[in-house]
């Protein structure tokens, strides 16, 4: 099959693509932003998948979400009084515990990926004010 | 049968040429393109794939730069490292006051020097960071690629390319590191060494591996055995490194690996250069073994991979948690006798249901109805009924199923387990009702009975109920779903004539799997296996463990005729002391399981086949031509060449009696099958009435409890379908049943009345008839007459009788000499010889003159009876007289022993 190319017109359709040879120092800044770009955005998506994840795990082991959906079903669906009772009763006392769990965990990884964040800027920031403090000196 | 991979239509490979402004598509051999601007691109399903000049200049250019600066960086951050812990270490001690008794260290610490050092020690523990967890963190992974859907490829065809409706991605950025070092490693002076990338990559571990598996041994010398220069595999400019990573791409992509590696390149030289191809041909493998070789690769480093459940990109399985039970009802009865599926399944990596995907998906929707949920899974035996249910349990667990079915659980009912504890609880009835109620409380559960009709012949102990009948009412007002399987023989006798029990359930037809999809099942299986059995399979044996299971194992299905195959295979190789197992040992195993020869083709067998028209010749008298067409039809069967679907042959003898049809047939099944007694005899005269189909196609035992049943060509046949089957005098049966042999010759099977498939494809079928034999025997008298023409006369007389669908399924129609006084001469020194053998091994040496057999011959010679009343003369006549001898003491062992002409005269 042979064919006349219809879609030419179109910049982001073309086959050939052009990519600059680059030298040295381009291979050097190349190494810099694809840091940057890794700390800063990959890992920090990725950081925040895993913060999604955990709070699925702990929410997953805690049986935090099936507990709130089935919160008025009696306990072990024994449909007496004295299930229903027991059984909302139950999940009053430890849905807050449960609660109170995952929102430490929660704020712990929050607090792990601001540390995380900060980190290459604050050791950039002290390098400057070290040098600073010899050139003052 | 060969199998279907499916890698057609799952990628289209391009080809964009700047200079005329066209788009094509690569069909047969594939190009390799040079000028720059002609470029290939690769289409798959969602997604297009591209490489250019530049980039590949860009790679060739500055990756080894790239690399040399990348090393040195890393270099100096190692060293910077040492620096700056024994700094944090001394800021520590100086917090302690340790350092108190070090004025000078305790000052170097506090100065602004060691905090620069610190500093960028920290800086460089985060490059290094970062150099580390880069490619784990954010991992490169080709999509995966469906079956491009017909529609679009005709839409390419007529309309072209539309670009915009895929998504973008550029091919390089998925080869991984050590394709490029080999790339740039092997590219001098802007040319491209592939033939060294080959001969460098043949001596890598991976690839050494790859060729064990696939049973095949490619070293130096294969280069100079094969014609492997620089002609055959030239170097090429550095632009062709573009076709060579489309077409390594496409090896990727189609094995499910994550990114290119050296081994796809590899794949790629083999799909390119003919010369590669002759040498897997040569082989007996083929780039199909090859991909298939890295597809199973690819998922066992799938599997195992390490399941951390904090690692976003791996699924996570949901369990429910430490409070899951706290909102669903006790099963403490339910639990004595079943399995919760979703624990049993849980830790299992394994893929169930794999090929049953529409019936999954099917059953998902059946169990997200409101009303009506019970589903009943109908198959033969053996074609993965219960691995759909684990299945199911499986997506359950991932959380890949729709609302009504989250957090499910599925528990398999193990009837045995409750007859046993119902017998200890002394009532059945009530151990049924308590668990049901159990279930109706539950609200988690979807019970599932695997081999429902089982439930039918258990009886309750006190009561003597059946437990389908106790279980009845539960199923019809069912409050929780109820999955079942049955197979198709037991859902006719148990389920289609209960009313209420068809109408409570959804009936799921599940189909026997492809052979590519059995194939990844033992693919699956090979880790367990070779530890099992201490065994290494390669791919060609699980190829033809599936082939030969297709083809011999009728009686089962896949996936499980395959699986038990494999089985007895390695069972076989750990007992026999065999390492490796090849596609020989699988023939082997399934020819000792049969009884008969399949597969390879030894030395031995081989001359055996060669022979057998020499050897049939010296047994069967007159029927040259007969035997001609017979040996020419059993060596087509043997090596394979044959239609698989068709009985082996599909024969006509016609003839007067006494002419040797059955005795053809019984030679026959002796040379082909080892034994006189592998043939199946039905006599059609017993068929002449309507009514006699039923009994031709396995009738239903009788209720007369006195009668002895007979066993039917059903059973027979099922029994041992390596046979010849001898249909006498067809001609006499009623013509509704002849029309039966349409399909049998055409599709090699039939079907009972009970609704069983009876497989013919292993026999050979000889039909006999005695049209014109009148005709045939006056041919003996009228020598004027040639035997061309009474022949043709029978052919005439044969298509008046019988339909000419019938007679053009033949294979062959062949008219039987009738025996002239030479061949009953030659027939009675047959028989004196098969006498002489039996004496000797009395050691009574039996001798005749040459006037002997023709004496008998003349003796016997009345026209219409053939050969027939040899036999019998010879009895009469010369035993007799050779037992009167025997008996007298006039012949004793050690004594030689000459037919007289008087016994005969």
């Amino acid at each position: 099959m042979l064919q006349e190319n219809i879609l030419t017109s179109s910049e982001d359709q073309r086959v050939l693509g052009d990519t600059k040879i680059d030298s040295t120092v381009a291979i050097i800044l190349f190494l810099l932003k694809d840091f940057f770009i890794w700390w800063y955005i990959k890992i920090t998506l990725w950081h925040l998948k895993v913060l999604g994840r955990l709070i699925t795990v702990v929410d997953d082991n805690l049986s935090l979400s099936i507990l709130m959906k089935n919160f008025f079903l009696p306990w072990r669906r024994d449909r007496i009084f004295i299930g229903y009772i027991f059984g909302i009763g139950i999940k009053i006392i430890y849905l807050p515990i449960a609660i109170i769990i995952l929102t430490l965990i929660t704020l712990f990884y929050t607090t792990v990926i601001i540390l995380w964040l900060a980190l290459p800027i604050s050791t950039v920031l002290f390098l400057f004010y070290s040098i600073w403090g010899i050139l003052w000196q | 049968m060969a199998i279907d991979y499916g890698w057609q239509n799952r990628t289209v490979i391009g080809v964009h040429s700047k200079d005329e402004d066209t788009f094509s598509i690569i069909k047969g051999d594939l190009p390799i393109l040079t000028k720059e601007s002609e470029a290939l691109f690769l289409l798959t399903r969602d997604q297009f794939f591209t490489i250019s000049t530049p980039q590949i200049s860009n790679v060739l250019a500055n990756y080894k730069r790239y690399k040399s600066v990348h090393n040195t960086v890393r270099l100096i951050a190692n060293i910077l490292l040492i620096p700056g812990l024994f700094i944090a270490l001394a800021y520590l001690l100086r917090q302690l006051g340790i350092l108190d008794s070090i004025p000078f260290v305790k000052e170097f610490v506090s100065s602004k020097i060691a905090d620069i050092l610190f500093s960028l020690s920290i800086l460089n523990v985060l490059i290094l960071w970062h150099d580390y967890y880069k490619d784990k963190s954010n991992p490169i992974r080709l999509p995966k690629t469906e079956i491009i859907p017909s529609k679009d490829l005709e839409d390419i065809s007529i309309n072209g390319f539309k670009f915009g409706r895929y998504a973008h991605l550029e091919a390089i950025r998925f080869v991984n590191d050590s394709t490029i070092d080999l790339i740039c490693s092997f590219t001098k002076n802007n040319l491209f060494n592939i033939s060294s990338i080959f001969a460098y990559l043949i001596q890598t571990d991976e690839c050494k591996e790859i060729f064990k598996r696939a049973n095949i041994s490619i070293t130096q010398s294969t280069f100079v055995e094969n014609d492997i220069t620089k002609e055959t595999i030239p170097d090429y400019n550095y632009t062709a490194i573009r076709s060579f990573l489309i077409y390594a791409l496409n090896e990727a992509l189609l094995t499910a690996s994550s990114e290119v590696e050296p081994k796809h390149l590899l794949l790629a030289m083999f799909t390119i250069f003919p010369v590669l191809k002759k040498v897997l041909l040569s082989q007996n493998c083929s780039v199909d073994i090859l991909r298939e070789v890295l597809r199973y690769q690819s998922y066992a480093l799938e599997k195992r991979k390490k399941a951390n459940y904090l690692n976003p990109n791996v699924p996570y399985f949901r369990k429910g948690g430490i409070a899951k039970s706290w909102i669903y009802g006790y099963t403490f009865v339910l639990s004595k006798f079943s399995q919760n599926l979703n624990e049993y399944i849980a830790e299992d990596r394994d893929i169930y249901g794999i090929g049953h995907e529409s019936e999954i998906d099917t059953l998902i929707s059946v169990l997200g109805k409101t009303s009506n949920k019970n589903a009943l899974f109908v198959g033969e035996v053996g074609v993965g009924k219960s691995s759909i249910v684990l299945g199911i349990a499986q997506k359950i667990n991932s959380g890949d199923v729709p609302l009504q079915l989250k957090d499910k659980r599925i528990i398999q009912l193990d009837i045995n387990g409750l007859i046993a504890y119902s017998s200890s609880q002394k009532n059945t009835e009530m151990v049924i009702s308590k668990a049901m109620k159990e279930l109706e409380n539950a609200g988690d559960v979807i019970l599932y009975i695997d081999e429902m009709q089982e439930l039918v012949p258990a009886k309750a102990g006190e009561s003597g109920h059946s437990l389908a009948g106790i279980l009845l009412p539960y199923i019809v007002n069912s409050k929780f779903p109820i999955l079942g399987s049955v197979n198709y023989a037991d859902y006719r006798k148990y389920f289609y004539s209960t009313e209420s029990f068809r109408q409570s359930f959804t009936n799921i037809e599940i189909k026997e799997i492809s052979a590519v999809d059995a194939l990844e099942i033992l693919e699956t299986k090979i880790n367990q296996l070779e530890e099992n059995y201490q065994v290494y399979l390669t791919f060609p044996a699980l190829i033809a463990t599936v082939e030969l299971a297709q083809r011999y194992n009728k009686e089962r299905k896949l996936p499980s005729s395959a699986v038990q195959l494999v089985e007895s295979v390695c069972s076989w190789a750990q007992s026999s002391g065999v390492k490796i197992v090849t596609e020989e040992h699988v023939s082997k195993v399934l020819s000792n399981q049969k009884g008969i020869s399949i597969g390879s083709i030894n030395v031995e067998e081989s001359s055996r086949i060669m022979k057998l028209e020499e050897n049939m010749k010296k047994k069967i008298v007159g029927q040259d031509e007969a035997i001609i067409s017979i040996v020419e039809a059993l060596r087509r069967a043997h090596v394979d060449i044959r239609n698989p679907n068709k009985p082996i042959a599909a024969f006509l003898f016609m003839g007067p009696t006494g002419v040797g049809k059955t005795h053809v047939a019984k030679i026959v099944a002796e040379e082909y099958f080892g034994d006189q007694k592998n043939i199946i005899r039905v006599d059609m005269s017993e068929y002449k009435e309507l009514n006699s189909i039923s009994k031709f196609l396995g009738e239903k035992a009788s209720g007369d409890i006195l009668s002895v049943p007979s066993l039917s060509l059903v059973d027979k046949i099922k029994s041992n379908p390596y046979s010849i089957v001898l249909f006498d005098e067809i001609e006499k049966a009623h013509p509704q049943i002849l029309d039966l042999f349409l399909q049998l010759f055409d599709e090699g099977r039939l079907t009972s009345t009970i609704g069983e498939t009876i497989d013919f494809t292993h026999s050979i079928i000889i039909c006999t008839s005695n049209i014109g034999s009148p005709l045939l025997l006056s041919s003996l008298t009228k020598s004027e007459v040639p035997w061309e023409d009474t022949k043709n006369r029978v052919l005439i007389e044969l298509k008046q009788t019988l339909k000419p669908e019938l007679f053009n399924r033949f294979d062959k129609v062949i008219v039987f000499h009738p025996h002239d006084l030479q061949n009953l001469a030659r027939i009675s020194q047959l028989l004196l010889e098969e006498l002489a053998k039996r004496l000797s091994e009395k050691s009574i040496i039996l001798k005749w003159s040459e006037i002997i057999p023709q004496l008998i011959a003349s003796k016997v010679n009345e026209p219409g009876l053939g050969a027939r009343p040899l036999k019998r003369y010879i009895q009469d006549n010369i035993e007799s007289n050779l037992a009167k001898e025997i008996l007298e003491g006039h012949i004793s062992s050690g004594r030689e022993v000459e037919i007289e002409e008087s016994w005969i005269l």
